[in-house]
């Protein structure tokens, strides 16, 4: 295959190292970075963190991606730098914090993801955001993250 | 069934839990037993009888009726009273009075208490290091009581611990524990209390919030102040945020 066709990864857990404690975590993460790397534009999509989180290591950006049950805190260490948080989970609203949400695979290769929340207005984290590793496209800030 | 036979069959159900999961510390439902109390003497002559903080040494206020408040003039009588009957009992206490004025004489540091130290030369515990004030309360502590302190606090924060992990043991009905939204008693943010909660519409203690998640998303009871599992739930958390600097009021 071409390495300049576009990839979407589809994976339950976050296929890098977040906080180990709490298995936001993949053992072998390096291994399949390093099949990723040749290609120009991957995406990998993941679930296993239940919280608006992303990140970008090299040319590989990931996404991952809400609960429909109960949403995590983040950890106390080893976020990605480029994620921002969402606000905290209302405790007092049983579906604060839950959603569902789509991905835009683009024609130039990459993918948008929105955060479609239940209870929240969406939000689109924009794959230029990642890639330029924050310098355009900053998604919203949270009121209040995590303690 | 009585309200006898309810608790025995609690205490009964809790020891099958026990058993089942030996070594484990296990709380079950319990009250914390009370706190110690100083026993005041009767009055004898229908006044109010004032105890020391020794817990033995007491004088009746005579013509005081139990709940009225002395006046000033019978307050320091009554300490005045207290100290002195102090001073009788214990005739080798070296008692020095707070001075009110700089006084020029260099005042002469208490003995070491000798009990204190006899016992730890028996036992081979370590007293405060000299140079450090000696002879009061404080001074006689050992390295092996600082010990069993730490065991037994880690013992009440590690059985908090087991409750936090345990939706049943705290009462729960669908399964569902403190970790499970607060893995290590993450953004439970114990620093921050009290403060207004504004979905509950009134400033709220970590303990009343403890309650809520029980109630709420844990489907059991709320549990009681002084319910000792509720107690060992606070110390787990609390025990999570160690360092973390006093924040009251902060959302």
């Amino acid at each position: 295959m071409p390495h300049t066709t576009p990839l979407l990864v589809f994976s339950h857990s976050p296929l890098y190292k977040y906080y180990r404690n709490w298995n936001f975590w993949t053992d072998d993460a390096e291994q399949v970075q390093t099949i990723l790397k040749p290609y120009q534009h991957v995406t990998v999509i993941h679930g296993h963190t239940h919280q608006m989180l992303y990140n970008q290591i090299g040319n590989i950006s990931f996404y991952g991606m809400l609960s429909t049950a109960w949403p995590w805190p983040y950890a106390p260490t080893g976020l990605p730098p480029l994620t921002i948080q969402m606000n905290r989970a209302d405790p007092f609203d049983q579906f604060d914090g839950l959603g569902d949400g789509r991905i835009n695979a683009r024609a130039d290769g990459l993918a948008d993801k929105i955060y479609s929340l239940w209870d929240r207005n969406p939000v689109t984290v924009k794959a230029d955001y990642l890639v330029s590793h924050g310098k355009t496209a900053r998604p919203p800030a949270p009121q209040f993250a995590s303690y | 069934m009585t309200r006898r036979s309810i608790a025995l069959a609690t205490a009964a159900g809790c020891a099958a839990i026990f058993a089942a999961v030996a070594h484990a510390p296990r709380l079950c439902a319990q009250q914390a037993p009370p706190l110690p109390v100083h026993q005041v003497p009767d009055s004898k002559n229908g006044g109010t009888v004032v105890m020391l903080c020794d817990g033995k040494t007491s004088v009746e206020v005579k013509g005081l009726k139990p709940g009225e408040s002395m006046t000033h003039a019978q307050a320091v009588e009554v300490t005045r009273e207290l100290m002195a009957q102090w001073q009788r009992e214990h005739p080798n206490e070296k008692w020095e009075m707070a001075k009110t004025v700089q006084s020029s004489q260099p005042i002469p540091a208490p003995p070491p208490a000798s009990g204190a130290d006899a016992a730890a030369k028996a036992t081979g515990a370590k007293l405060q290091s000299k140079g450090t004030q000696q002879g009061d309360t404080y001074a006689s502590f050992t390295d092996r009581d600082y010990k069993v302190w730490k065991n037994e606090t880690d013992n009440f924060v590690a059985e908090g611990k087991q409750l936090f992990h345990d939706g049943a043991a705290i009462g729960g009905t669908i399964g569902v524990s403190c970790d499970m939204c607060h893995p290590d008693a993450s953004n439970t943010h114990p620093e921050t209390y009290p403060k207004y909660q504004v979905q509950l519409q009134r400033v709220a203690l970590l303990r009343d919030m403890i309650d809520w998640c029980i109630e709420n998303p844990v489907k059991g009871k709320a549990l009681d102040p002084n319910d000792t599992r509720l107690r060992a739930l606070e110390a787990y958390i609390l025990a999570q945020r160690k360092g973390v600097a006093l924040d009251y009021g902060k959302h």
